[in-house]
């Protein structure tokens, strides 16, 4: 993503140019490696050669026994099926239920083809478990558990936490953009500190509902995560790896949600509205009176 | 067979899965432009031949020209390749992500090769276009689960087709009926079981706003049918009660006291 601000009406794009260089986005998988190894999440399918060979390095020789899907979307488990085949003594986790107030719709995961990778005419060979909130994995060194995704996109997924280093994978909550010499460093090694104004331009993107929050209680539910977990690290799926000040980072997401909640007032929404789909007598004002065009 | 003419050149392809009493639809819409045929949605695997032979019963064989996905979870964009091999080459329209947050639409490089449909373009947001002769505006959802989503208005027949988020179960034996079809309309346990089970956020909105959202934009377009992926379509008239029964199923407040069935 390039850093130059684009001019775009009612949009505050000027903190791009606090960013030297092209903007990156982190599309992150982790290995977890000892007696027994894991791969949490699969990276994106326009990367299939590459995520192979990353996660071979990851395991310097090793088996891998796990595959977890932190949920069914396709720049996070679009690798499963070459993975597995690659990997066939892996064990495939994928979230037993929903991760809202409801159990979710028994019959979504077969709509993404868990045991049967679409297209090969048979089923692929390796084992499929269901893991829940509470369920618990010891690789040796690492104890993993899987705990509720408070911050999530698809209803079918779950986060992890490893009890050895405390380390939160919240996967989608808590990314941010970095500039392009920053691919592989972590948040406290930036030169560029990461800002409110970042946290809440990632989150405006990924959680769309934040226009429509109750900035009090996203404040609460955030606090009940800090208590849950107040991990020493975070590793994010979009977003540098955070090893200092967890919290600090956390909490920048209640700004963030407040800030993004203005977005979704009543006035606002009508305003866009009303300039997305304008009558025929406010066409011509508005300048949006044309049709027929790829524009 | 599961296909219905909803209204004039609107073809409702119903499919849907089974979980013991509950039914969701996967729904695709087939716009008739004339000289040519927006598919929306290419749905799962599953339904593939239902849904060829159901195209091809509208089309006459000539299949769609366009393919307007209303987002890129497996289930909703798994046949194109299928599609491409039955019909040729197809123009495909995908919802792109905000760069940058907030109000702003950009392309992405590369993005539509991350999500798994390579060659598909961009969606424009927020302006009329004309696809296959059909004049449609792809829009962003006000409510959705996965972040890369859209929604459309049909000018032509006042449709407004939903994704995520907008959507309800039905029962054994509903799959082809409207809202107007049912009894008392959409039934309030199957819209409130479905938002209960998809999104979950509910207990950090302000429903307020989201009414007042849902109401501005239902106001201005007033919708022939609204039309989900996910659900039963609802005719116009029923679209103030099927606002009413979203806002209660998202109000988990008290869940104690309304649990859902």
């Amino acid at each position: 993503m390039g850093s130059e601000a684009p001019a775009v009406d009612g949009v505050d794009t000027a903190h791009w140019d606090s960013f030297e260089g092209d903007r990156h986005q982190h599309q992150s998988a982790y290995v977890l490696a000892d007696e027994r190894s894991l791969l949490f999440d699969t990276l994106s399918p326009a990367s299939t050669g590459g995520a192979l060979d990353l996660v071979d390095r990851a395991l310097d020789g090793g088996n891998l026994d796990y595959v977890a899907i932190s949920h069914p979307e396709g720049n996070h488990a679009g690798n499963a099926f070459a993975l597995l085949e690659a990997h066939p003594e892996a064990t495939l986790l994928v979230p037993e239920r929903g991760a809202g107030h409801g159990p979710g719709f028994g019959a979504e995961h077969d709509l993404f083809h868990l045991s049967a990778a679409p297209d090969a005419g048979e089923g692929i060979g390796n084992r499929i478990e269901y893991v829940a909130p509470g369920d618990e994995l010891d690789l040796g060194a690492f104890r993993v558990e899987f705990v509720p995704a408070v911050y999530a996109d698809h209803a079918f997924s779950v986060w992890m936490v490893e009890r050895t280093t405390d380390t939160l994978f919240p996967v989608d909550w808590l990314g941010f953009h970095h500039q392009a010499a920053d691919c592989v460093t972590f948040a406290d090694e930036k030169d560029r500190a990461v800002t409110e104004r970042d946290v809440a331009q990632f989150h405006g993107n990924v959680f769309p509902w934040l226009q429509f929050a109750d900035p009090d209680a996203v404040d609460a539910r955030v606090e009940e995560v800090i208590e849950a977990h107040d991990p020493d690290r975070i590793a994010p799926a979009h977003g540098s790896v955070i090893r200092e000040r967890p919290t600090e980072y956390m909490r920048m997401f209640k700004s963030a949600a407040r800030e993004i909640s203005r977005q979704g007032t009543p006035e606002r929404i009508r305003e866009r509205v009303e300039a997305t789909f304008p009558r025929e007598d406010e066409r011509d004002e508005l300048g949006t009176g044309e049709t027929g065009a790829d524009r | 067979m599961t296909l219905r003419r909803l209204t004039d050149g609107v073809h409702w392809l119903s499919h849907c899965e089974a979980d013991g009493e509950r039914h969701l639809h996967l729904s695709e819409y087939l716009l008739d432009g004339g000289d040519g045929y927006v598919l929306v949605d290419s749905g799962s695997t599953r339904f593939r031949d239902d849904i060829v032979a159901e195209v091809n019963a509208v089309t006459d064989g000539a299949g769609p020209d366009v393919v307007v996905l209303a987002h890129q979870v497996l289930p909703h964009k798994e046949n194109l390749p299928a599609f491409e091999a039955e019909w040729g080459d197809l123009e495909v329209v995908t919802a792109v992500p905000r760069l940058g947050g907030l109000d702003l639409i950009a392309d992405v490089p590369g993005f539509t090769d991350i999500i798994g449909v390579s060659g598909a373009r961009g969606t424009v947001l927020g302006r009329p276009r004309d696809l296959a002769g059909r004049t449609i505006t792809c829009t962003r959802p006000l409510l959705t689960d996965v972040t890369v989503s859209q929604w459309l208005f049909d000018h032509d027949a006042r449709l407004l087709v939903t994704a995520e988020a907008f959507g309800h179960y039905h029962a054994p034996g509903d799959c082809l009926k409207t809202s107007a079809d049912l009894d008392g309309g959409v039934d309030q346990r199957h819209v409130t079981r479905f938002y209960r089970d998809k999104l979950t956020f509910l207990d950090q909105l302000d429903l307020g706003k989201v009414r007042a959202a849902l109401e501005a934009l239902l106001d201005r377009l007033d919708p022939r049918y609204i039309a989900p992926i996910h659900g039963t379509p609802v005719a116009g008239e029923d679209a103030d009660a099927y606002v009413d029964s979203v806002l209660a199923a998202m109000d988990v407040s008290d869940l104690e006291a309304r649990p859902v069935e």
